[in-house]
C-alpha cells in the first residue's frame, strides 16, 4: 500500500461561497505531510470534510483503499482515523488513564457492556498506559485530567488517538498555545510517532511544519496551490505570495 | 359532521390557536433570547386570569379589569425575574428546572389559598356578550369571534415589532447570538427584563382573554403551558412566525382532532371501541404531530437559530 | 456535576486499592439505607404503625423511579421531564391487564417491560435526535401525551382513575398483596435497581454514558455511536421506572392518570437533583427526602406547597448541588 489517506477532488460550498475547491492529496506510509495556509484558506473545513462533521459535496476521502466519505465521524473513528482537536476535548472528570481507556474501549469488541467494572479491565489500562508512554505521559496517568496543563491537555488528545492504533492521524494545530520548550519535545515526539502512524498535520507553527513534514501541501482560498518537499515549498513563488508577510523560515 | 359543526370546531381551534400563539410568543422569545427554560410561564397565564377576574369584582368592568390585571401582571413577571431568573440565565438548565418548578409549586398553591380550589367564572364584557348569526343555524358569541381578532392583531404588531423595530432586531440578534449583542454594548440585561417582563404580561394578556370563555382554576396554566412547548418546538425555537403558525396548526388539530376521531375510528372499530380508542388517539394527535415535524426537521419549522 | 464515587478513589495505577478491595464507602453507606428500610415493617410496628410504612413504602417505589432516572440525569447528562410517564405506564398496564383477567404476576411483568420498554424506544428515538433543552420540552410533551391518552381510557376510569380488586399473584402466591409481601418485593427490586444502576454506572456502558455527558463531540471522534448509547440507557430507565408503577399499582390498588403528571416527573427530577445527581445513593437518599418532607410539612400545614415551592427555588439559587453534599455528609454516602 503506497497511499494510506487520500483527499480525491474535494469539493465543498456554503452557499454561493467555495471553501473547498477540488483539493487532491494524500498520505504515504511514515510520512508527515502537513498542510498549511493563511487563516480562511479553508483548512478547517477541510479537517471536518476528512474527520465526518461535514459531507462533500464532490470527492470523496479514502482511507487504506476504502471509501469513507459517507461514513459518521464514529464510524470514520473505528475505519482508523484518529484526530485531534484544535480546542482541547478531553473528559475533564476522568483521569488521564481513563481517557486515554475510554478511546481503547472503542476498539475493543462491544462497549454494550452494563456490568463488570470498566475502570478495572485490565486490557484497556494496560494499552492506555502504553500509548501515555509513547507520547510521554505515562507519569500522570492518574491525574484527573482537568488537573492537567494546557500542554499535557494536547498530549492527552494525542494518546487518545493513537491508542486505537489508528492506520492515519489527523491533527489539527497540536502546537497552538505551546511554549517554546513544549512546542520542541511534542516535534520530538511526533517525529517518533509519524514513522509508525502516518500523520496529516495542519499546524501554524511554521518552525514544526518544516521539521516535521516531509511533504507540504498550501491550501490558499480552498484550493492547494503548491505541494512538495519543504525545500521546494519554501522556494515556491506562489506559496511566498499565499503568506505575503508571514516569513516561511 | 355537518358543516355547520365543522364551522365551529374551525372557529373554537383558531380561538384555542390564538391564545396558545399568546402563551409561546413569551416563551419562544425568553427562550430564543436567554436560553432560558421557563417553566413557569403558565403560572403567569393564570396569574392573568385571576387578577382581572379580581379586578372585575371591584370595578365590574371588564376593560379596566383587563387593563389593570396587565400592569399587575407585568409588574409580578419583572418582580420575578429580578428576584429569581435573573441569577439563573447563566446556570445550567436543570437549577432553571428546579428554580421554575418551585415557582410553580408556589404560585399554584397561593392561588388556592387566596380565591379557593374551586373553578370561577367570569362574565364576557357586556358590549361583546352577543352572539352573531354566522349561518342560518349557527350562533357563535361575538366575545370568541372578538379574541381570535384580538390575538392576530397582536400576532401581527408583535411581529411588525420583531422585525422593524430596534429591539426587535436586537431581540433578533440576541436570539442568534447573545455574545454578539452584549459584544455591541447593549445591555444584555436590560433587553432580557424586557423582554422577560412583556412576555410575561402576553402570557396573563392570554389568561384574562381566556377568562370568560374558559373556567378559572388553580393550576390552569400548567397543560396549557406543555401545549404552548408543542408549539414553539413544532415552530422553531425564537420564530414569532414559527410560533403562530404553530400555535394555528395545533389549535385545529386538537379541536379538529377530537371532534373527528371517534367518527374516524368508527370507520375501523365498532363503535364501543370507538368510542374507548377515538379520544385517545384525538388527546395524542398534537403530540404525534410534533414527533412528526421533529422527524423531518429536527430544529422546527422556522428555525431561528443554527443549533438547538 | 461530575460522578464523583468514580473519579475520587482512583488508584495510582488504576488497580485496586484499600477503599476498593472492602468496597466503598458509597456501597456501604448504601447497605446501611437499605438495611434500616429492611428493618421498617419491625421498627414502625414499635413506633408510627402502618401509616409511617406506608409512607415508607411508597418513598421505596418512588426511589425506584428516581435511581432510573439518574441513570439518564446524572450520568448521561439527558434531563428527562417524562419520567412519570413509565410510573403511570406501568401501572396502567398493571391494572388493565388485573381487570382483564390476567392474574400472573411474570406475564403481567412481561407485559409491563414490553410496552414500557416499547414506549421508551419510539419516544427515546425521537426524543435523543435532539439535545439540551428541546429534549426537556420534548420528553415533557411525551409525558403529557402519555397521561392524556390515560386520562382519556373511558373503560379504566378516565380521570378518575380505576380501583382494582385484585392482585397480582406470583404461582398462586400473593407476595404483591399489601403487606409483608409487597414490602420484602418492593424492598428486594429496590436493591436490584440500585444495586443495578451502580454497576451500569461503572460499566464500559456506563463510561461511555458518562463522557458523553461531558463531551458528546470526544465520544463521538473516539467512535462511539453515543445515540445509540443514550437510546439504549434511555430504555432501560424505561424498563425499572414501569416496574416501580407494576409495585405502586400493587401498593395502592388504584391506578391513576394523575401517577404519569408532569407534576410528579418533576417530582422525580427534584429527588434525583437534592439527594445529589451521579451518585451511588443520591437518588435513594433524594426520594426518601422528599416523602419525608412533604408529610413534615403536609403535617404543619395543608398549604405546605407554599413553603416546598420556595425551598426548591432557593437551593436552585444558592446550593448548587450544596444540600446533596450536606445530605451525603449527614447519611455518609459520597
Amino acid at each position: 500500500m503506497s497511499v494510506v489517506l487520500a483527499l480525491d477532488g474535494l469539493v465543498k460550498s456554503f452557499g454561493s461561497l467555495l471553501v473547498t475547491d477540488n483539493v487532491t492529496l494524500d498520505l504515504k506510509p511514515g510520512e508527515c505531510h502537513a498542510l498549511i495556509g493563511p487563516n480562511g484558506a479553508g483548512k478547517t473545513t477541510l479537517i471536518n470534510l476528512v474527520s465526518g462533521t461535514l459531507a462533500p459535496d464532490r470527492g470523496k476521502v479514502v482511507l487504506a483503499d476504502a471509501d469513507i466519505s459517507r461514513l459518521t465521524p464514529p464510524q470514520r473513528a473505528l475505519a482508523g482515523l484518529g484526530r485531534t482537536f484544535q480546542i482541547t476535548t478531553v473528559i475533564r472528570s476522568f483521569s488521564v488513564l481513563e481517557n486515554v481507556a475510554l478511546a481503547a474501549q472503542a476498539k475493543d469488541g462491544s462497549s454494550f457492556r452494563f456490568f463488570g467494572t470498566a475502570r478495572n479491565e485490565d486490557a484497556l489500562n494496560s494499552r492506555a498506559r502504553a500509548a501515555l508512554e509513547t507520547i510521554g505521559l505515562g507519569h500522570r496517568a492518574a491525574v484527573r485530567s482537568a488537573d492537567l496543563s494546557h500542554g499535557e491537555h494536547r498530549l492527552l488528545e494525542l494518546a487518545m488517538a493513537i491508542v486505537g492504533a489508528p492506520k492515519a492521524l489527523l491533527l489539527d494545530e497540536p502546537m497552538a498555545g505551546l511554549g517554546k520548550g513544549e512546542s520542541a519535545a511534542l516535534t520530538e515526539t511526533l517525529k517518533t510517532l509519524k514513522t509508525q502512524i502516518p500523520i496529516l498535520l495542519v499546524e501554524h507553527d511554521m518552525e514544526a511544519v518544516f521539521k516535521l513534514a516531509d511533504r507540504i501541501s498550501v491550501l490558499a482560498y480552498g484550493k492547494v496551490i503548491a505541494t512538495g518537499t519543504p525545500e521546494a515549498v519554501r522556494a515556491d513563488e506562489d506559496a511566498r505570495a499565499a503568506y505575503l508577510g508571514t516569513k516561511l523560515p | 359532521m355537518s358543516s355547520t359543526l365543522f364551522l365551529i370546531q374551525l372557529l373554537n381551534g383558531a380561538q384555542y390557536g390564538v391564545l396558545l400563539f399568546l402563551i409561546a410568543a413569551g416563551l419562544t422569545l425568553v427562550f430564543g433570547v436567554m436560553g432560558f427554560i421557563n417553566l413557569a410561564h403558565g403560572v403567569q397565564y393564570m396569574i392573568g386570569a385571576y387578577l382581572t377576574f379580581m379586578y372585575f369584582g371591584v370595578t365590574g368592568n371588564f376593560l379596566t379589569a383587563l387593563l389593570l390585571g396587565l400592569v399587575t401582571a407585568l409588574c409580578l413577571g419583572l418582580a420575578l425575574e429580578a428576584l429569581v431568573f435573573r441569577h439563573l440565565y447563566d446556570r445550567d438548565h436543570l437549577d432553571q428546572v428546579l428554580a421554575t418548578f418551585g415557582i410553580i409549586l408556589f404560585v399554584n398553591e397561593a392561588v388556592k389559598v387566596i380565591w379557593g380550589p374551586g373553578t370561577l367564572t367570569l362574565p364576557a364584557p357586556e358590549f361583546l356578550s352577543a352572539s352573531l348569526q354566522l349561518t342560518d343555524n349557527l350562533l357563535y358569541p361575538v366575545y370568541r369571534l372578538a379574541l381570535i381578532v384580538v390575538g392576530v392583531l397582536v400576532a401581527a404588531g408583535l411581529y411588525l415589532v420583531v422585525t422593524r423595530t430596534r429591539v426587535g432586531m436586537l431581540i433578533r440578534a440576541g436570539a442568534s447570538n447573545a455574545d454578539m449583542v452584549s459584544a455591541l454594548g447593549i445591555n444584555i440585561r436590560r433587553l432580557f427584563m424586557i423582554v422577560f417582563g412583556f412576555g410575561a404580561m402576553l402570557a396573563g394578556f392570554a389568561g384574562a382573554l381566556a377568562a370568560p370563555v374558559f373556567t378559572l382554576e388553580p393550576g390552569m396554566g400548567d397543560n396549557l403551558l406543555i401545549v404552548a412547548f408543542v408549539v414553539i418546538i413544532i415552530g422553531g425555537i425564537g420564530s414569532i412566525r414559527g410560533a403562530f403558525i404553530a400555535a394555528i396548526l395545533v389549535g385545529l388539530i386538537d379541536t379538529l382532532g377530537r371532534s373527528l376521531a371517534t367518527d374516524a375510528m368508527n370507520l375501523i372499530f365498532d363503535a364501543s371501541a370507538a368510542n374507548q380508542i377515538g379520544p385517545s388517539i384525538a388527546s395524542m394527535l398534537i403530540y404525534i404531530f410534533m414527533a412528526a415535524v421533529l422527524f423531518f426537521r429536527p430544529q422546527g419549522l422556522f428555525p431561528a437559530k443554527g443549533s438547538a | 456535576m461530575t460522578d464523583r464515587s468514580v473519579t475520587q478513589d482512583r488508584a495510582p495505577q488504576g488497580g485496586a486499592t484499600p477503599a476498593r478491595r472492602f468496597g466503598d464507602a458509597g456501597l456501604l453507606a448504601g447497605l446501611a439505607i437499605l438495611l434500616v428500610l429492611a428493618l421498617m415493617p419491625q421498627i414502625t410496628a414499635v413506633a408510627g404503625g402502618s401509616y409511617v410504612l406506608n409512607l415508607v413504602m411508597k418513598a421505596m417505589i418512588l426511589a425506584i423511579a428516581a435511581i432510573s432516572l439518574d441513570l439518564l440525569i446524572g450520568y448521561s447528562g439527558l434531563v428527562s421531564f417524562g419520567h412519570a410517564a413509565f410510573l403511570g405506564l406501568g401501572s396502567y398496564v398493571t391494572g388493565i391487564a388485573l381487570t382483564e383477567g390476567i392474574y400472573g404476576a411474570l406475564p403481567i411483568l412481561g407485559l409491563v417491560l414490553l410496552i414500557c420498554g416499547g414506549f421508551a424506544l419510539v419516544t427515546g428515538a425521537i426524543s435523543l435526535r435532539t439535545s439540551g433543552v428541546y429534549f426537556i420540552m420534548i420528553t415533557l410533551a411525551f409525558g403529557q401525551m402519555l397521561f392524556f391518552a390515560l386520562s382519556s381510557l373511558s373503560s379504566y376510569g378516565g380521570d378518575d382513575g380505576l380501583t382494582l380488586w385484585d392482585t397480582p399473584d406470583l404461582f398462586g402466591a400473593y407476595v404483591f398483596q399489601t403487606g409483608s409481601g409487597l414490602f420484602y418485593s418492593t424492598l428486594v427490586v429496590l436493591a436490584l435497581t440500585w444495586l443495578a444502576v451502580g454497576r451500569i454506572a461503572g460499566s464500559r456502558f456506563g463510561r461511555v454514558l458518562r463522557a458523553g455527558k461531558e463531551s458528546p463531540l470526544r465520544v463521538g471522534v473516539v467512535g462511539f455511536d453515543l445515540y445509540r448509547f443514550r437510546l439504549a440507557a434511555y430504555v432501560i430507565a424505561g424498563l425499572f421506572a414501569g416496574v416501580a408503577g407494576f409495585l405502586m399499582a400493587c401498593h395502592t390498588e388504584f391506578i391513576n392518570p394523575s401517577t404519569a403528571s408532569w407534576q410528579n416527573s418533576g417530582t422525580l427530577i427534584v429527588m434525583v437533583i437534592l439527594g445529589g445527581m451521579g451518585t451511588r445513593n443520591g437518588a435513594l437518599l433524594g426520594a426518601l427526602f422528599v416523602v419525608l418532607i412533604e408529610e413534615a410539612l403536609s403535617r404543619y400545614t395543608v398549604d405546605w406547597k407554599l413553603i416546598f415551592g420556595p425551598m426548591l427555588v432557593l437551593i436552585a439559587l444558592f446550593a448548587k448541588g450544596g444540600l446533596a453534599n450536606l445530605l451525603a455528609r449527614v447519611g455518609g454516602g459520597r
